[in-house]
């Protein structure tokens, strides 16, 4: 029962990085690599901040948010500048040396060994370290992030996104600051991400961080559970990561060794990313199949 | 002094040929496709299979897997990237497709040899030798040597034959050259094939001397992609020039300012000229 707690935690942290990145790519239509480095940046953030430094946990959340957002400034401020393919390498050059950072920062992160000991979250008299306690936090962190999604994507600013996703000359043309609105994307994409890291590193890391859950992988993992669930939906990538973290969980039932186990879950999703994308790029809930005009 | 240059020169070859495959296709097709990397590993550990496990002869071996690799290739192109392809847009497609196939292919790959590196012994431990003052093996000298000859032959492919004029035309306007007759079918295919020729003949010599492991793929089309995109789709001179700079700054900020920040301080500065771009430096085919 303690297993399926945790499948279900996971899935909530995961469902919460596919939504955030949701806004990115199916609504603002950018595609970026990097993720998983907002992600660790703030999961980083969290771990040595509470672990070394007894810093409340609550008050690591607005330290990681912000790391993430600067870097998501910087990443918003390229984004203008580099067409669609060129912003995809620039984010996984980024992803990249973000991961090098927290591999080689041997000061800071402790290196590939990584943080031990991430005491559990302490939230006004409520110790969160029991698997159902960490359930109830991860479920009530996917319904945040849900919630702030879902009042993005129905305001203003969501319409203007996907204008920009759509025809972005267009919306310059309407007088509308398309800079502005792209920063804006990433730093709110980025900001839930943080949010989901801070959350994961005393729970579903069991009180251990280290790179190897934030590198390239790890964001192509999350892209591929957007775009099974469905990109352009809202609860598409809660459906994906429902079906991929169940299938990676499932694989434990038929005696895989150990070894192997990540080798066939990474094999599966991307199997299943390639299948998708040739015949159901909008994935099975969305409603951006990154369609479009073929650039002439 | 003379030990960092020969090892950027070095550096410097290994990257043009990884990137000469993701240029060709980059150029003809608009899309970066991460899968050359999946057949960098598939044709090296082919290749690793045919000289270690079968005995062949290195340059047979080094052959037939730049061929099976440029075989894998065709076959993505027919199955996968045909279909994707029938979408309107398919450059941020077939680039996620591709991100697909190497993750794929990596984990078939450390599923069916393990995830520990291996390596092809070449008898003893070679001291190498010394020219100009610096150290570099015989193996050494090949790769700079193909990464001197291969260049031009492609070049002389893409430039003076029919073939190459048909993969240009459709680089420059996919919609005329349709129009006009051209093949596509059949053009993106050749195209294809002889991409992952050439990056499998990359992965095959480079990991001649350094081992082969399943991630080896990522850094690889990764560099591939940087040299593409710094040095100009399908500009041969271009990716040699990229492919220096990029060894050059990466040679110099290992020895120099530190080795273990090496990395990092490459891709930094690599993101810089990425963004900063200089349209008049190399010419390709667009910003």
């Amino acid at each position: 029962m303690d297993y399926w707690l945790y499948i279900g935690s996971q899935i909530c942290i995961f469902a919460s990085l596919g939504v955030s990145l949701n806004i990115l790519i199916g609504y603002a239509g950018m595609l970026s690599v990097c993720h998983a480095a907002f992600f660790g940046i703030s999961a980083y953030a969290t771990a040595i901040l509470t672990t070394y430094y007894q810093w409340a946990w609550f008050g690591t959340i607005p330290v990681g948010v912000l790391l993430s957002s600067f870097l998501a400034v910087i990443i918003g401020r390229l984004s203008l500048r580099l067409r669609s393919d060129y912003l995809v390498v620039a984010t996984f050059v980024i992803q990249v040396i973000c991961y090098r950072i927290m591999q080689n920062w041997e000061e800071v992160t402790h290196g590939e060994l990584g943080i031990y000991g991430i005491p559990p979250i302490h939230l006004i008299g409520w110790l969160v370290d029991q698997p159902f306690e960490i359930f109830i936090f991860s479920v009530i962190l996917c319904g945040i992030v849900l919630a702030l999604s879902g009042r993005i994507v129905l305001s203003p600013f969501g319409r203007l996104l996907r204008a920009i996703r759509e025809d972005e000359l267009i919306v310059t043309a309407a007088g509308k600051n398309v800079r502005d609105l792209k920063v804006l994307a990433f730093v709110t994409s980025a900001s839930m991400a943080a949010l989901a890291g801070s959350v994961y590193a005393p729970t579903v890391a069991f009180g251990h961080l280290d790179p190897s859950s934030f590198d390239i992988m790890e964001s192509v993992f999350i892209i591929a559970l957007m775009i099974i669930g469905g990109a352009g939906n809202l609860w598409g990538p809660v459906l994906g990561a429902v079906l991929l973290i169940i299938l990676q969980g499932g694989l434990r039932f038929l005696d895989i060794p150990n070894e192997i186990a990540a080798n066939i879950r990474q094999l599966a999703y991307g199997a299943v990313m390639v299948v998708l994308i040739i015949l159901r790029p909008q994935g099975i809930l969305g409603k951006y199949g990154f369609e479009g005009k073929r650039e002439e | 002094m003379e030990q960092v240059i020969a090892n950027i020169l070095v550096l410097s070859a290994r990257y043009t040929l990884t990137a000469l495959g993701v240029s060709i296709i980059y150029r003809f097709s608009g899309c970066l496709d991460f899968a050359q990397g999946a057949i960098y590993i598939v044709s090296a550990y082919c290749s690793y299979i045919f000289a270690q496990i079968l005995g062949l002869p290195l340059v047979i071996a080094i052959l037939l897997g730049a061929v099976i690799g440029a075989t894998c290739g065709g076959f993505i192109d027919f199955i996968i990237y045909r279909q994707i392809r029938k979408i309107a847009r398919p450059v941020l497609s077939v680039l996620l497709a591709s991100l697909g196939l190497l993750i794929c292919t990596e984990n078939l790959m450390a599923l069916s040899f393990g995830e520990a590196s291996r390596s092809l012994p070449l008898g003893d431990p070679r001291p190498g030798i010394l020219i100009f003052g610096a150290r570099v093996t015989e193996i050494q000298i090949a790769v700079i040597i193909l990464a001197l000859t291969v260049p031009i032959l492609v070049w002389l492919t893409l430039n003076r034959t029919r073939f190459g004029l048909m993969l240009r035309s459709y680089g420059s306007n996919y919609m005329l050259a349709a129009s006009v007759g051209i093949p596509i079918k059949k053009t993106f295919l050749r195209g294809a094939v002889l991409g992952s020729f050439l990056s499998g003949l990359a992965g095959t010599l480079i990991t001649l001397e350094t081992s082969i492991s399943p991630t080896m793929g990522n850094e690889a089309v990764l560099m591939g992609v940087l040299v593409t995109l710094i040095g100009g789709a399908g500009n041969i001179v271009g990716a040699l020039g990229a492919a220096m700079l990029i060894a050059a700054i990466e040679g110099f900020a290992g020895t120099y300012i530190n080795l273990l920040w090496r990395e990092v301080i490459t891709f930094t500065t690599i993101l810089v000229i990425i963004c900063v771009r200089p349209k008049r430096v190399f010419r390709g085919k667009g910003y």
